[in-house]
C-alpha cells in the first residue's frame, strides 16, 4: 500500500515537472514574431537558425569554433547545430527535408544538388546576392558549379581534388620510396604486392575502393569519357562497370587487397571514417579528397603526405571540384539570416583562420589570402601546394549527376559489396547494375 | 529429461544460474563499461573496471554541444508522462462504454478495437504522418502526446479485461442509488480499477520512454529529441562521444526502465499475463 | 392522433417507447464513453488506411503533388529485388525468432514450475532482458557485443578461437538480430509460467495415478492446457516479428548488402529517404494482406491442435 502511494507521488511529482519543463521547452520552436511594425525596431529580433553538416570531429569543432565567433559578431542570431559522420548524413537529411522540417542551413554537395533542388528542398539564394549574400570575389566556375537551372543552390565551401593520402613512413619501411606525382596504376599494384609481402597480413597498401563512385568516375575519364554522367544517362557502359569491378576483384584474389570480410569490419563499402584501416593503422593509404589532409594526418604521428590518385593515361582523372556547398533549405522562415551566414563563412578573415582548409582551399581570395598572411600551418601549406600542383595537369569538370544519381550509387555499392562477397561475378553484377540504374534515372527523369 | 532434472536438483539450479549470468552479463558489461576508462572496455571481458571512470557520465552528459543530456531526459519525461495521462484518461473512459454500456453495435466496434491491435504500425506511419504535416504539428511534441488521450487497442483492451472481473451488480446498485454513468464510472468502477490502471501507466511509460520511429520521423529540431534520439546522435559521431560516455548515457536511459520494475513489478507480470492469458 | 388513452393499450405503447428512448440514451451514452478511440480510430487508423490505399496508386515525394500512376507501384514491388529480399530477411527473422523465443520461454518456464527455490528470482532475472530490450541503449550495446573487437570475440579468443566481425557478415548479421529476440523471452517465459500454474494439479496426480510418465503428462496435460496461451502468443510475436524495425535500424542500418534489410525499414527507406511514398504506401498495404493471411493461416493450423478450457470441462 505505501508503496503503490508513493509510487503515485512520485508520478504526481515527475508529470508536473515535466509539465513545467514541456511548457517552457517543448512547445514547437518558433522564431519570434515580427514586432509591431509601429515604430523601426531598436535592435534586430532574435533570430534561430538551424544548421546540419558531415564530417568528423576536427571539423565539427572547426565549425563549431565558427559558428561561435559568428554568434559574437551578430548577437541576435543562434545557431543549433547537428552533425554526423558522412556515412549517415545524407540518411539523416533526405528524412528531414521529407518530413518537411530541415535545418535552414545543409552541407550540400555536387551529387545531390540536382536531387534536392530538383525536389524543391532547396531555396535559390540568387535574390539574396549583393545584399546579404557577398559572393563577388567568388571564382566563376566553383559558383557556377552551385547552380542548377540558372539558379543558384549552393555556395561553394572550398576547391578541392582527389588525393590519395599515404603514410610515407610505413611505405618507406617496407623498402619503397614514396610515390611521384607521376605514378602509375602500375605502380599501385607493385606497392601493394610489395607492402603486404613486407608488413604481413595484417596490412594493406589500399582498402577496397571498388564501391567508391567517386574513384570509378576517375578511372572513367582516364578510360577518355568525361565522367560518370551524361545528361539524365549513365554515361559508363556495361563493359566499364565490370572492368572496373574486375580490377578489384582481381585485387582481392591477389591478396593484395582486403577481402570483404576485412572491408566490413573495417569501414569499408562507406563506412564510418574513424573505423577505417587507415584509422586504425593497418592501411598505409586513404584515398580522398584534398581538404581531408589534416584530419587524415591527424591519425598518427608519422609523416603523412598527398599524391594524386595513380595516373599514366592520356586523359587525366583530376579536376577541380567545389568541396561542397552551405544550402539553405527551401522552406526556412529566416532565410535572409541564413545567407548572412553563409556569406560570413566564405568572406570574413576570421571564418577562414578557424576554418582553414577543412573544407578545402577556400573559395574568396580574401580569405585566401589571410590564411596565406597569418601563415599557413603546415597542413595548409601542403594542401595549398598540392591543389595548384595537380590543377596544373588536371581535365575539365564532369557533369553533373542528375536526379535519381543517388538511388544508383546505393545500388552500385550494394552490388560492389555482392562482387566482393563472392556473391555475383562482376560480369553479371554489372548487367544487373546497368539495367537497374536505368529503371531508375528512367523513372526520377520522366521525359 | 524433466524427470533426470527433478531428480537432481542442483544440477537444475547449475543450468538455470548459467543460463541467468549468460543473460544478464550483457547488461552488466554495459553497466561496468560506464565505469571504464576507454582503453580498457574493448580489452578485457572482466566486469571489474582497474579504476573508478566517473567522469564518463560527466562528459557524455555534456558530449554534445549546448545540448546536455538533461535537454532529452527532460523531452522523454514530458512525451511519456503526457502518453501515462492521455492513455489513463481514455483507455478507462472507453474500456467502461465497452464493458458495461449495452449500446448497439458495440459488437462490431469491439471487433474493430481488436483488429487495429493487430494492425501494423508501418501501415499507417506515412498516412498519419500525412494528417500530422497538413496539421502542421510535424517538428513538435504534438503527433506523439495527442494520441494517447484517443485511447490504445492495447490498453483498452487490457483495462476491458480487468473491468469484466468486477461484478455487474455493482453497476446496478449505483444505479439505484440514482448515480447516473458518469458518476458510476467516476465513483465506483474506476478507483476499482487501481491495479490495472498502474499496469497501463507503466507500460504506457516505459513503451513511450523507448519509442523510436515516430519520434524519429516527427522530431526533426535536436532540441526537441527524445533519450532514444540523443543517443543515436551520440552514436553518429562515434568519435565525438568515448564508448565510456555513451555507454553512461545508455546507462542513465535504462534508469526508469529499472525504478519502475523494481517498484511496480508485479504491475508488470499481471499485466503482461493478462495480455497473454486472456486473449 | 388518438387521444383516448385505452388503459389497456398505454402500458405497452410506454413501455415500447421507454424501451427505445432507454436504448437511445445507452447508445448516445456507451458512443460517449468510446468517443475519444473512435475519434482516434477514425483520425489515426480508418482515415490514414484509405488514404494509403489511394496512395500506393500514386507516385508522391511529399514536396510536390502526388500523381496517379495506377497499378504502376505494385508492379514495381513484384520486380523489385529489394521488396523480394525485405521480404525473405523478415520471414527468415521471424521463422527463426519467434520459434527459438517460444521455446526457450516454454522449456525455462517448466523448469521454473516445478517450485523449486528461487523462483521469484530467476524469474525477475530473465525478466530484465525484455524489460530493456526494445531500447537504443541495448542496441547500442548488442551492437558492441558482436562487432568485430566487442565482448563476444575477446571472451572467444580466451578458449582460442578468432570470432569475425558478426555484426557486419552477410552469414551472420540477420543472425545477432535473431538472438536479440530470442534475448528477450523473459516475457513469454513469465506469461508462460502463470499459464502452467493454471493447470490443475490434479490432472497431473490422476494420471500418475493411471501409470503417466512425464513425457506422457507433458504431451497430454501439460500442452493441451496451456496451448491457447501458446498460440495467441505465436500469434502476437509473429505480428510483432513483421513489424520489427528499430534494431535492424540502430545495430545493422539494413545491411550489409541488405541481409538484414526487414520489410519495415524498406518501407522507411522508400517513404523517408527515397521519397517515394506512393510506393511505400503500396508496401505497407501488401504487408497488411500478409499478416491477414498469415494471421488466418495460423489460425486454421493451430485451431485444431488448441484445446479451450470449455472444450475440456464441457466433457
Amino acid at each position: 500500500m505505501r508503496l503503490r502511494k508513493s509510487l503515485s507521488i512520485l508520478t504526481a511529482v515527475a508529470v508536473l515537472l515535466s509539465l513545467l519543463a514541456g511548457c517552457a521547452g517543448g512547445a514547437k520552436p518558433k522564431e519570434t514574431e515580427p514586432t509591431a511594425p509601429a515604430a523601426a525596431p531598436a535592435e534586430p529580433q532574435k533570430v534561430e537558425l538551424r544548421a546540419i553538416w558531415w564530417g568528423s570531429q576536427d571539423r565539427h569543432d572547426k565549425t563549431l569554433k565558427a559558428i561561435e565567433a559568428f554568434t559574437k559578431k551578430y548577437p541576435h542570431i543562434t545557431i543549433t547545430s547537428e552533425f554526423s559522420g558522412n556515412d549517415v548524413y545524407w540518411e539523416k537529411v533526405s528524412v528531414k527535408a521529407a518530413s518537411g522540417d530541415a535545418p535552414d542551413i545543409i552541407n550540400m554537395d555536387f551529387a545531390y544538388i540536382n536531387e534536392y533542388s530538383g525536389r524543391q528542398a532547396l531555396l535559390d539564394l540568387t535574390p539574396y546576392v549583393g545584399k546579404e549574400l557577398d559572393i563577388a570575389k567568388v571564382d566563376k566556375n566553383l559558383l557556377d558549379s552551385g547552380k542548377v537551372g540558372g539558379k543558384l543552390f549552393g555556395i561553394p565551401l572550398g576547391l578541392n581534388t582527389q588525393a590519395i593520402h599515404l603514410n610515407k613512413s610505413t611505405v618507406e619501411k617496407a623498402g619503397l620510396t614514396a610515390p611521384s606525382f607521376d605514378w602509375t596504376w602500375k605502380d599501385f599494384d607493385n606497392y601493394s604486392k610489395v607492402m603486404k609481402e613486407k608488413l604481413g597480413k595484417d596490412f594493406w597498401f589500399s582498402a577496397d575502393m571498388s564501391h567508391e563512385r567517386n574513384i570509378f568516375e576517375y578511372w572513367l575519364r582516364q578510360r577518355g569519357k568525361t565522367g560518370l554522367w551524361k545528361g539524365t544517362e549513365l554515361n559508363a557502359t556495361e563493359q566499364d562497370v565490370a572492368d572496373w569491378w574486375k580490377l578489384w576483384d582481381g585485387y582481392r584474389k591477389a591478396g593484395i587487397v582486403p577481402t570483404a570480410e576485412v572491408s566490413t569490419a573495417n569501414g569499408g563499402f562507406g563506412g564510418a571514417f574513424e573505423a577505417s584501416l587507415w584509422a586504425k593503422m593497418k592501411g598505409a593509404t586513404q584515398w580522398g579528397w584534398s581538404n581531408e589532409f589534416e584530419r587524415n594526418s591527424g591519425v598518427n604521428k608519422d609523416e603523412t603526405i598527398m599524391v594524386p590518385l595513380p595516373r599514366g593515361s592520356a586523359t587525366d582523372g583530376h579536376y577541380p571540384k567545389a568541396s561542397m556547398y552551405w544550402s539553405v533549405y527551401s522552406k526556412s522562415k529566416n532565410p535572409k539570416e541564413a545567407a548572412l551566414f553563409i556569406s560570413w563563412f566564405i568572406n570574413d578573415p576570421e571564418a577562414a583562420k578557424i576554418l582553414s582548409t577543412t573544407r578545402g582551399v577556400p573559395v574568396t581570395p580574401v580569405a585566401r589570402d589571410t590564411l596565406k598572411q597569418a601563415g599557413l600551418s603546415k597542413f595548409d601549406t601542403v594542401v595549398f601546394d598540392f591543389v595548384d600542383k595537380v590543377l596544373k595537369f588536371s581535365g575539365g569538370t564532369p557533369e553533373p549527376a542528375p536526379k535519381g544519381n543517388t538511388e544508383v550509387v546505393k545500388v552500385f555499392v550494394r552490388l560492389s559489396q555482392e562482387v566482393a562477397f563472392g556473391r555475383k561475378t562482376p560480369e553479371v553484377a554489372a548487367k544487373e547494375f546497368m539495367a537497374e540504374s536505368k529503371t531508375i534515372l528512367e523513372k526520377a527523369n520522366p521525359k | 529429461m524433466m524427470a533426470r532434472l527433478a531428480r537432481f536438483p542442483w544440477l537444475t539450479h547449475l543450468l538455470l544460474i548459467s543460463l541467468t549470468v549468460l543473460m544478464i552479463y550483457p547488461l552488466l558489461w554495459l553497466v561496468s563499461s560506464s565505469l571504464k576508462p576507454n582503453t580498457e572496455i574493448f580489452s578485457t571481458v572482466s566486469l571489474i573496471p582497474s579504476k573508478l571512470q566517473l567522469d564518463n557520465y560527466v562528459k557524455g552528459w555534456n558530449a554534445m554541444p549546448r545540448m546536455p543530456f538533461s535537454l532529452f531526459l527532460r523531452n522523454s519525461l514530458f512525451v511519456s508522462s503526457m502518453a501515462v495521462l492521455g492513455n489513463l484518461f481514455s483507455c478507462t473512459l472507453v474500456a467502461y462504454g465497452f464493458t458495461r454500456i449495452n449500446f448497439r453495435f458495440k459488437g462490431p466496434l469491439m471487433a474493430l478495437l481488436l483488429a487495429t491491435m493487430m494492425l501494423p504500425h508501418q501501415a499507417v506511419l506515412v498516412p498519419q504522418y500525412i494528417v500530422f504535416k497538413n496539421l502542421d504539428w510535424v517538428n513538435t511534441f504534438k503527433p506523439l502526446v495527442v494520441p494517447p488521450f484517443l485511447g490504445s487497442a492495447f490498453f483498452i483492451f487490457l483495462m476491458m479485461q480487468f473491468m469484466r472481473g468486477l461484478p455487474k451488480e455493482l453497476d446496478e446498485s449505483a444505479e439505484i442509488d440514482g448515480c447516473n454513468r458518469c458518476q458510476t464510472y467516476y465513483r465506483i468502477i474506476l478507483p476499482l480499477c487501481k491495479p490495472a490502471m498502474a499496469t497501463v501507466a507503466i507500460f504506457a511509460f516505459l513503451w513511450s520512454w523507448e519509442a523510436f520511429l515516430d519520434p524519429v520521423v516527427y522530431l526533426g529540431s535536436p532540441k526537441l529529441f527524445t533519450v532514444p534520439l540523443g543517443l543515436r546522435l551520440f552514436l553518429d559521431n562515434t568519435a565525438a562521444v568515448s564508448w565510456g560516455g555513451l555507454f553512461a548515457m545508455s546507462a542513465v536511459s535504462l534508469v526508469p526502465n529499472l525504478i519502475l520494475f523494481l517498484t511496480g513489478q508485479r504491475y508488470f507480470v499481471e499485466g503482461i499475463t493478462t495480455s497473454g492469458l486472456k486473449g | 392522433m388518438n387521444l383516448s388513452l385505452r388503459r389497456s393499450s398505454v402500458p405497452r405503447a410506454n413501455s415500447a417507447n421507454s424501451a427505445n428512448m432507454r436504448q437511445l440514451k445507452r447508445d448516445l451514452t456507451g458512443f460517449a464513453f468510446i468517443s475519444p478511440w473512435l475519434l482516434g480510430f477514425a483520425m489515426l487508423s480508418l482515415f490514414p488506411m484509405i488514404q494509403s490505399l489511394w496512395l500506393s496508386f500514386t507516385q508522391y515525394d511529399l514536396l510536390t503533388e502526388p500523381v496517379w500512376v495506377g497499378l504502376r507501384n505494385f508492379k514495381e514491388m513484384m520486380a523489385d529485388p529489394r521488396l523480394l529480399k525485405s521480404l525473405t530477411v523478415t520471414l527468415r527473422y521471424a521463422v527463426v525468432a519467434v520459434p527459438l523465443r517460444l521455446t526457450a520461454a516454454l522449456l525455462i518456464a517448466m523448469v521454473l514450475a516445478q517450485k523449486i527455490k528461487g523462483v521469484g528470482i530467476y524469474r525477475v532475472l530473465l525478466y530484465i532482458p525484455s524489460l530493456v530490450g526494445s531500447s537504443v541503449a541495448v542496441a547500442i550495446m548488442w551492437r558492441q557485443l558482436f562487432s568485430l573487437d566487442g565482448l563476444l570475440n575477446r571472451a572467444l579468443s580466451l578458449i582460442g578461437i578468432t570470432g569475425v566481425d558478426w555484426i557486419g557478415h552477410p552469414d551472420y548479421a540477420l543472425k545477432t538480430l535473431s538472438g536479440l529476440a530470442a534475448w528477450q523471452f523473459g516475457s513469454s517465459m513469465v506469461i508462460f509460467l502463470a499459464g502452467l500454474k493454471q493447470v490443475p494439479g490434479e490432472l497431473y496426480e490422476a494420471s500418475a495415478v493411471d501409470g503417466a510418465n512425464r513425457l506422457q503428462q507433458f504431451w497430454r496435460i501439460t500442452l493441451p492446457m496451456i496451448s491457447p496461451v501458446i498460440f495467441f502468443n505465436l500469434i502476437m510475436q509473429t505480428i510483432n516479428a513483421f513489424q520489427v524495425f528499430t534494431q535492424g535500424f540502430l545495430i545493422t542500418r539494413g545491411g550489409p548488402m541488405d541481409e538484414t534489410r526487414f520489410y519495415a525499414l524498406y518501407l522507411y527507406e522508400k517513404a523517408f529517404q527515397s521519397f517515394q511514398m506512393g510506393y511505400a504506401s503500396a508496401m505497407a498495404w501488401v504487408l497488411l494482406v500478409l499478416i491477414a493471411v498469415t494471421t488466418a493461416i495460423l489460425f486454421k493450423v493451430t485451431g485444431r491442435l488448441v484445446h479451450y478450457e470449455t472444450d475440456i470441462k464441457g466433457r
